[in-house]
């Protein structure tokens, strides 16, 4: 449905999306996660044809942004980020200016059932009359989702959706977005973990202009609940010593020093198997030395471990 | 097109309902009585025992009330509803992240800025043939003279120079709202530019004209040198849009002037022959004189709106 090769786009000198490739197939639900700055907008304001790309392609269906930028628009719906609109205008009178934007026909199933049906999948009947400007910010973004659903696009591109939202809000715009997925493919940008988890089929995350993981969602899930961290505090240690002692261990992968103290205190991250409980033998380990130990507790391993891990700075 | 037709109707919708429109139309309406109805009043006064006065219809227009005629008040105070009606189009829509919103539709990039200045063109139209059509009307009870077809052509052709000086600032305005994403930066800018070409271009003139052929302490002066003083005046001038409406609208307006020249070198034949002949132009030769003024003023307004269309056809839209 939408192929994106080598997409570069540089602001002056400073790259904000690197050399990207990726393939996204009809009717799947993507993530697009990074922390700020990412370079997730910008990748989706090129997918959605405003945004020029410094070099690379993108394809949708057998469309490329360069050529058929208009058929390329028509295909998609996009909501950007924090829904954009104009306040002083009522909610119908702007979903008819979308409408006629889009060029929606006056009669039969065109404009006016579109609205009608755009106001019910969004719950928006109660507010139709109502200028934009007093609704609040849910109410906006579903004002915004159904501008974005418009004209019934095959792909729909959302730019943080959710963010600025209260609990409740969220809840009720996921909702909506899980309804809209069951139909249309859907990239969704958000720096919330729990809501790709929720509501994509795969994730991406990017990471200064790179993409730096892209797999299933059940398959970063099922990775990340494999392994468990212990995290270790001691004290009267190095970490060359300690780390000779503790990977020895049976189970543990990885030792690393996350922070050394100048007073002598060294924190220590243990990557182990999740079919053991390690925190016998570690203790066992500790206690045959004369380190003090100050702490000593088990994490289990999420998708935000694996975000921070591939996104933290250098 | 289907693009265009939505934001074109969007946005004069946006001008009929927005406050700062129907204030300054309120303005300008009052004004625009005001200076009628004295126009009028005088002219009853003057031309009452007259047996057939040349053109009193547009005297009516061009015939200073307390202060000034409604042609100077359009001519100084017109510019302002260009400038209001543009100077925040593009960067109001910038700041409210409702340009991208706009330009991800299935729409053309171009279709926004030529919505947009259509719109405004429009508002701009309407809004001084109603003026027009209401002082006429009211003229019409005042001095009680129905206007010949020449005074309506006439009428008629001050209104589309009228339309297009107006849509000169208004360019402007679009302009400096694609330049400047700071909405007061815009206003503000349009202003001191508004203030500068109408305002001081004259005083420049004038230094410039007596720099080029001093007038000023000889006892005796030239003729020549008077009428090349005037001249570089004139053409320093001219630099000021409200100097080439003028001179554009000069003898539209007022038949009895045979040139927008302040100074003309006569020889005897000439002024026994202008001393003669008294009657007013016709349409098609008042029409000549200011035709390069005219065009010059279309030329300037499409000029700037094309400016402004290229810079926002070519500019990066982040935000």
């Amino acid at each position: 449905m939408i192929h994106v090769e080598n997409l570069t786009k540089y602001y002056h000198d400073l790259c904000a999306v690197d050399t990207i490739n990726l393939e996204i197939e009809k009717g799947e639900v993507l993530g697009l996660l990074g922390p700020n700055g990412a370079g997730k907008t910008t990748t989706l304001r090129m997918l959605t044809g405003f945004l020029r790309p410094s070099s690379g392609t993108i394809r949708v269906k057998d469309y490329t942004i360069e050529e058929d930028a208009l058929k390329i628009k028509r295909l998609l719906g996009y909501l950007p980020e924090s829904a954009p609109l104009y306040h002083e205008m009522l909610v119908y009178d702007y979903l008819v200016y979308i409408a006629n934007i889009k060029g929606l026909e006056k009669t039969g199933n065109g404009k006016l059932s579109q609205i009608r049906n755009l106001a019910d999948l969004c719950g928006l009947n109660e507010v139709m009359h109502k200028p934009i400007g007093e609704l609040s910010k849910g109410y906006k973004q579903r004002v915004g989702l159904a501008h974005a659903m418009m004209n019934d696009p095959e792909i729909l591109v959302l730019d943080e959706p959710t963010s600025g939202l209260d609990p409740n809000q969220i809840a009720e715009i996921r909702q909506i977005i899980r309804r809209i997925g069951k139909e249309k493919t859907i990239i969704i940008s958000t720096h919330i973990l729990s809501e790709a988890e929720a509501a994509c089929d795969r994730i991406v995350i990017i990471n200064r202009g790179k993409i730096v993981a892209d797999d299933r969602t059940e398959s970063l899930k099922q990775t990340a609940s494999k392994e468990h961290f212990i995290h270790v505090s001691i004290r009267n240690a190095d970490f060359q010593s300690a780390r000779a002692q503790l990977e020895v261990i049976d189970g543990i992968s990885k030792v690393e020093c996350i922070q050394e103290d100048q007073d002598g205190m060294i924190d220590i991250r243990l990557t182990c198997n999740a079919s053991f409980d390690l925190r016998g033998p570690v203790y066992q380990t500790v206690k045959k030395t004369d380190w003090a130990l100050m702490e000593l507790h088990q994490e289990t391993r999420t998708l935000e471990n694996i975000f921070r891990e591939l996104t933290k700075e250098e | 097109m289907r693009g265009l037709c939505a934001v074109y109707r969007k946005e004069l919708c946006d001008h009929f309902s927005s406050y700062r429109f129907i204030v300054l139309f309120a303005l300008i309406a009052m004004v625009s009585f005001i200076t009628s109805y004295m126009a009028g009043m005088h002219l009853r006064e003057n031309l009452g025992g007259l047996s057939r006065t040349k053109f009193p219809f547009l005297m009516l227009f061009s015939t200073p009330g307390a202060l000034f005629s409604m042609v100077q008040f359009v001519a100084f105070f017109g510019p302002l509803i260009g400038l209001v009606l543009g100077f925040d189009s593009i960067n109001r829509e910038r700041a409210h992240g409702t340009l991208i919103k706009l330009i991800s539709q299935p729409i053309y990039r171009d279709a926004v800025i030529n919505g947009k200045f259509l719109a405004a063109v429009a508002t701009i139209s309407i809004m001084l043939i109603s003026i027009v059509l209401v002082i006429s009307g009211f003229g019409l009870a005042i001095v009680g003279v129905v206007p010949g077809i020449d005074e309506i052509w006439r009428l008629l052709i001050y209104l589309v120079i009228s339309i297009f000086y107006i849509s000169f600032w208004l360019g402007v305005s679009m302009l400096f709202s694609i330049f400047f994403r700071n909405i007061a930066t815009s206003a503000l800018a349009s202003v001191a530019l508004w203030i500068f070409l109408s305002f001081f271009v004259s005083l420049g003139a004038d230094v410039v004209a007596n720099a080029v052929a001093p007038v000023g302490n000889q006892r005796e002066i030239r003729p020549e040198i008077l009428v090349k003083n005037a001249r570089v005046k004139d053409m320093v001038s001219l630099c000021s849009p409200m100097v080439l409406y003028s001179n554009a609208t000069a003898t539209i307006i007022d038949p009895m002037r045979k040139t927008t020249r302040s100074i003309t070198l006569m020889g005897p034949a000439e002024q026994i022959l202008a001393s003669r002949f008294q009657n007013p132009l016709r349409l098609g030769q008042s029409v000549i004189v200011v035709f390069p003024y005219m065009t010059a003023l279309i030329a300037l307004t499409l000029v700037c709106f094309a400016i402004s269309y290229f810079v926002f056809m070519l500019q990066e839209i982040r935000t």
